[in-house]
């Protein structure tokens, strides 16, 4: 409930910011959401249509490998851009599909990750994990590799 | 002013009620409960009509960018928008490519501009815009499909929802009102119906039983305790009305007056018999002070005594047994009564019990007793054991003035030879007439007795010799004269011996022996009368 809240809360701050009047207007960003893994596993390419069945909680191998996906809350933003651009669902939905799933078939839902530090870490520790985040701020963090761009577009 | 008074009154008698605190309870408690439970409601109600249409948004716009083919001419892909268009809450279809050229400019709308959106109600312009991929069969995006969906329904269902919330909570709060208003209501009823019935016992009147339909438990619960207590105090009045009523008719009854006074000394309670001991009428005497049945020397103190015991706790009569009294009747005579007093108690306060039985027939009687025992019942005169007690009396007082004080001891002579001519009718009338005759010559403060056959004693405080010289002499000319009895005239004479305080004793018995010396010897010798020890003599008496 707490998270819940929080995350509403989070919401509402950014909504207000968006809708500030002369400001919402005024701030019109280019932005990148990309793909990520650690730059320690091996280079390997993801099409949109696996990325999606990766985060919906189905195997997808790349050498061999089963991938992980690591689900980033950290940021309500990136995290709605992605559900809307390559999941094509509501966050609760997309949530309720994933339990869903884990009740049908088994399995684990992909962790969620609501801090970002916490995020960088499980990457890092997990060679096989992949993530979403703005390209302004994986190019922050040299330990990562882009793996493909998901979208990019303008937010006002 | 009179209605911010009016005002005021009504909000005070409503807090200090139980209706008005119930109320008031349920309006607070309802205006912080209610706020935050339907905001919760309304909350978790928004969230999943807006989360519902974004799922609608973006898994219909992927369904839509399906239906386009990129190899379709450009008329089918015309028309495909426009069923796009047609279909669903979509009023806005625009399809570019990747590079941002307007392959088919913008259907429906033609005010809106796309902006995307990531949340419900984003931009403020009531329309969700969503730009989806077109891709080929080996997934290239050749082109964008931007759409636009109307929020207006899922907006009108929120404020749908918010107007129910608003309408449910106004009824709750209201039916929450009501209900606790007809139960206070109900309450308050009871409790004021328990209310009167207890003024109405506290009044005394226990007579009407109490009975209270009530479902509240507790209310019937003291509802029954009451009317027990109604019927135990009703039970207790008529033992209590029984018990006064015979302790009543019992002081009633009672031989001997009972008069109940309080502190001040004023009468509460005046008995029957009271009512004739003393002449008056209980109504007469009741409220005024007992001192009305005193004599004015008693009653002047009587107040002061009361003041007195009060005060120091000091008693002459209060618990101190039977004591004799006076009393004073109404017609002003006193007499003798019998009294004790004792102290009560009675709700607080202290009353004084006095319980008075007459009794002047015993005093008069045991003043004939005590008659009888000192005089003789012949003359009259006081008989040897008083005479002895007025010896004593006398020469106590003297010995304490150091005065003088004279015993004559008078026999008379041929009193025998009388009783024995004329019979004892005629010795007895003799004697009365001689002690008449004595009495008449003596002072008031002089003592004759009859000391013992045809011997008179006669005390004379104060008087020495010559005194009684002259006493004696007077005697023996009173006795001198004849006494007629039944026609007949009877002629005695009398000897005296004089015996003088403190000249011929100190004592009664040595007073009394010598003046008997003194009277033989002045019988023997016919002397008339004899001083003691001396030669002093008087005249002769009569043969």
């Amino acid at each position: 409930m707490s998270g819940l809240a929080g995350k509403h809360l989070t919401r509402l701050c950014l909504l207000l910011a968006l809708l500030a009047p002369g400001i919402g207007t005024a701030i019109a960003e280019e932005k990148t959401l990309v793909l990520v893994s650690s730059r320690s596993a091996p280079a390997f390419q993801l099409t949109r249509k696996e990325t999606r069945l990766l985060f919906m909680g189905l195997p997808v191998d790349k050498g061999g490998r089963p991938l992980q996906a690591l689900l980033n809350a950290s940021d309500p933003l990136a995290y709605q851009v992605f559900l809307q651009k390559v999941i094509y669902m509501s966050a609760q939905n997309y949530e309720k599909r994933l339990l869903s799933k884990v009740f049908r078939l088994g399995g684990r839902r992909p962790p969620k990750f609501r801090d970002p530090q916490q995020l960088l870490r499980a990457l890092s520790a997990q060679p096989n994990a992949v993530s979403f985040m703005w390209e302004s701020r994986a190019r922050h963090h040299p330990q990562l590799r882009i793996v493909a761009r998901l979208w990019s577009g303008s937010i006002e | 002013m009179v209605w911010q008074h009016r005002i005021k009154r009504t909000c005070n008698s409503l807090c200090n009620s139980l209706t008005g605190r119930l109320i008031a309870g349920i309006v607070v408690i309802h205006g912080l409960l209610l706020p935050l439970f339907f905001g919760a409601v309304l909350f978790l109600m928004k969230e999943g009509y807006e989360s519902q249409f974004v799922e609608y948004v973006r898994s219909s716009a992927a369904l839509y960018a399906h239906m386009i083919r990129p190899g379709d001419p450009e008329p089918a892909r015309r028309n495909t928008l426009d069923d796009i268009l047609l279909s669903g809450q979509i009023n806005f279809v625009e399809l570019e490519t990747p590079d941002g050229r307007l392959l088919h400019p913008s259907l429906g709308n033609q005010r809106l501009r796309f902006q995307e959106d990531f949340f419900f109600g984003q931009h403020n312009d009531q329309t969700y815009f969503i730009a989806v991929p077109v891709n080929d069969d080996e997934g290239t995006t050749f082109a964008l499909l931007r759409l636009g969906f109307s929020e207006q329904l899922t907006l009108e269902q929120i404020a749908k929802a918010y107007r129910r919330a608003l309408v449910i909570s106004a009824a709750y709060f209201l039916l929450s009102a009501l209900f606790v208003s007809l139960v206070s209501i109900l309450i308050t009823r009871s409790i004021r119906q328990i209310g009167d019935t207890s003024r109405a016992i506290a009044r005394g009147e226990l007579e009407r039983p109490f009975s209270l339909r009530t479902s509240i438990g507790e209310i019937r619960q003291l509802a029954d305790n009451l009317e027990h207590m109604r019927q135990t105090l009703l039970r207790d009045r008529q033992e209590i009305q029984d018990r006064e009523a015979r302790i009543h008719a019992i002081v009633e009854n009672m031989a001997e007056g009972v008069i109940t006074i309080d502190e001040r000394g004023v009468v509460e309670s005046f008995n029957q018999a009271a009512e004739r001991l003393f002449g008056y009428r209980a109504e007469d005497v009741m409220g005024r002070n007992v001192s009305l049945l005193m004599p004015p020397e008693i009653a002047a103190n009587h107040s002061d005594h009361i003041r007195r015991y009060l005060a120091t706790g000091e008693a002459k009569i209060v618990g101190q047994g039977p004591r004799e009294v006076t009393g004073r009747h109404k017609d002003g005579h006193c007499f003798p009564v019998e009294l004790s007093v004792s102290e009560l108690v009675v709700g607080g306060r202290r009353v004084f019990s006095g319980i008075l039985r007459d009794i002047t027939e015993r005093v008069e009687q045991q003043n004939l007793l005590e008659y009888q025992a000192t005089h003789d019942p012949l003359t009259g005169l006081p008989n040897r054991t008083l005479c002895l007690d007025r010896l004593q009396q006398m020469l106590a007082l003297s010995r304490r003035e150091k005065s003088h004080s004279a015993l004559l001891l008078i026999d008379l002579n041929l009193f025998k030879e009388v009783n024995d001519t004329y019979g004892h009718d005629y010795g007895d009338a003799l004697l009365k007439e001689v002690a008449h005759r004595l009495i008449s010559i003596t002072r008031h403060s002089d003592t004759v007795a009859r000391f013992g056959g045809d011997e008179f004693i006669i005390l004379l405080p104060g008087q020495d010799e010559s005194g009684a010289a002259a006493v004696a002499k007077n005697v023996l000319d009173t006795i001198a004269k004849p006494v007629k009895v039944k026609d007949t005239r009877l002629e005695v004479g009398a000897s005296i011996g004089i015996a003088i305080y403190p000249q011929h004793g100190d004592n009664d018995h040595e007073l009394i022996r010598n003046a008997d010396q003194a009277m033989y010897k002045a019988k023997r010798q016919h002397l008339g009368y004899q001083l003691c020890g001396s030669d002093t003599t008087g005249s002769t008496p009569p043969a």
